[in-house]
């Protein structure tokens, strides 16, 4: 199987769920183009995990993933394993297997993508790229909650698979390690990859990401680059939050939550405009 | 409860063969029960049938415990014990876990049937009594351990 090298990820008419729910419905995505970085925002529960996994077909799903001219659904497990790299939103604890041993198990079991190099080598390069290659031997179940967190980014793309789809790569980790994350995630995507990332810190997606897709109860509610989404009005409607959007002096995006806006506000409808709850009231 | 004094020469062909029959596969799927134990999901993401793994996994099981259980009786424990005391020897890849589970779970065997001769002298006390004994506390002490470290 090859994919050619623009081939973009495109998701049309998409149903997924768990047993007899379902939580994303009739689904249509924008293409997500090789060397985009899109980021996938909304609140909690609004199914950006479940889309993820449906991409990667991880869950119960009917409709149409392509990427280029493959559907992915006819894909063999082991094709879609060494084309879709997935970073689940968390690690199993408990684990007493060495990060090195993880990384060479992940792509050992994976068909593919081999070049030669013999397969710890391989590991340990990844590890190195993403900065922590002196956890090496150190068991799993022993890590902090930011180096689990890398070392399963690290898992996931262990096999250099064209597509990516990241769970909330940087959800645990400190400013540093965050920018140092974000910067080698976005590599992947200049470097003409597929990245799709879920991302709870808007700032952050604005900062790095090249397109924001904003999901609200399994349903798209708009998607553009980050100057255009980021916007009060759609932090009201998805968020419900009464928030600012500036620009500091270099034209970054801030964002600055002040309250929150009642699910049903009841002024609103008698014409006048939507009054936020103010932090003062939570005093 | 099982007793040893049950087995014979005729047994140890059977038992050889099932062994035969089951243990390469289970090496072979070694590497996709190490990934396992990194999260179901990724296991799949990996392109692993998780479905399939876990059944030829349980049959194996099925036939290996039957296949014991109908020499011997049942001797209990030793399956639970001895796994776990490979893993805190080995970790958790399965190349070297499955092997060292299959060597501690015989040494215990063979240390219960020792002190299953000893504990009274002239009386051959039945292995799974022993087992028993020994089992049920490293059960428990497991058990609580777990609670423990999720608190
Ligand atoms: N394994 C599961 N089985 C059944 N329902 C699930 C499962 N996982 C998630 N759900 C449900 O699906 C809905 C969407 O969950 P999902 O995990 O996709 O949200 P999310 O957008 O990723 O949220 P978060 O930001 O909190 O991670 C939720 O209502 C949740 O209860
Ligand atoms: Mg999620």
């Amino acid at each position: 199987m090859t994919v050619s090298q623009d081939a973009a990820l495109t998701v049309r008419g998409l149903h997924a769920g768990y047993g007899g729910r379902t939580v994303i419905e009739r689904l249509s995505l924008p293409a997500m183009v090789p060397g985009r970085l899109v980021a996938l925002v909304g609140p909690n529960a609004a199914g950006k995990s479940t889309l993820l996994r449906a991409m990667a077909h991880l869950v119960r799903m009917r409709g149409e993933i392509r990427l280029g001219g493959i559907d992915l659904a006819r894909l063999k497990p082991a094709e879609r394993a060494a084309t879709i790299g997935f970073m689940p939103q968390s690690l199993p604890d408990d684990v007493s297997l060495s990060v090195l041993e993880s990384v060479i198990a992940a792509i050992t079991v994976t068909a593919g993508g081999g070049d030669g190099t013999p397969v710890a080598e391989r590991a340990l390069d990844v590890l190195e790229d993403l900065g922590v290659a002196d956890l090496a031997s150190r068991t799993l179940n022993l890590l902090s909650g930011g180096q689990k967190q890398v070392v399963s980014l690290a898992q996931a793309i262990a096999c250099a698979p064209p597509v990516l789809l990241l769970d909330e790569p940087t959800s645990a980790l400190d400013p540093a390690r965050q920018f140092q994350i974000m910067c080698i995630v976005k590599g992947y995507a200049v470097a003409g990859r597929i990245v799709v990332a879920v991302m709870h810190d808007l700032a952050l997606a604005a900062q790095w990401a090249d397109e924001i897709v904003v999901l609200t109860r399994g349903r798209l509610h708009g998607a553009g680059p980050p100057a255009d989404i980021l916007t009060p009005g759609m932090l009201a409607e998805v968020y419900g939050i009464a928030a600012r959007v500036e620009r500091c002096s270099e034209g970054r995006l801030q964002i600055l939550v002040d309250g929150v806006v009642p699910p049903r506000p009841i002024r609103a409808a008698a014409g006048g405009q939507i009054e936020p709850v103010t932090r003062r009231e939570f005093r | 409860m099982g007793s040893l004094a049950r087995a014979n020469a005729h047994s140890v062909p059977v038992v050889l063969a099932v062994l035969v029959v089951c243990v390469p596969f289970s090496l072979a799927a070694s590497w996709r029960f190490t990934v396992l134990r990194l999260g179901e999901e990724r296991a799949r993401s990996l392109g692993i049938d998780v479905e399939r793994l876990r059944t030829a996994a349980l049959l194996r099981i099925g036939l290996l415990s039957a296949i014991s259980v109908a020499f011997v009786g049942v001797i209990g424990f030793v399956g639970l014990v001895g796994p776990h005391i490979a893993r805190m020897l080995v970790g958790e890849d399965h190349r070297f876990l499955l092997p060292a589970s299959m060597a501690v779970g015989a040494l215990v065997m063979l240390t219960a049937s020792i002190a299953a001769k000893m504990i009274i002298p002239g009386v051959l006390v039945p292995i799974g009594v022993v087992t028993a004994l020994v089992g049920l506390p490293v059960f428990f002490a497991l058990v609580l351990r777990r609670q423990g470290g999720r608190r």
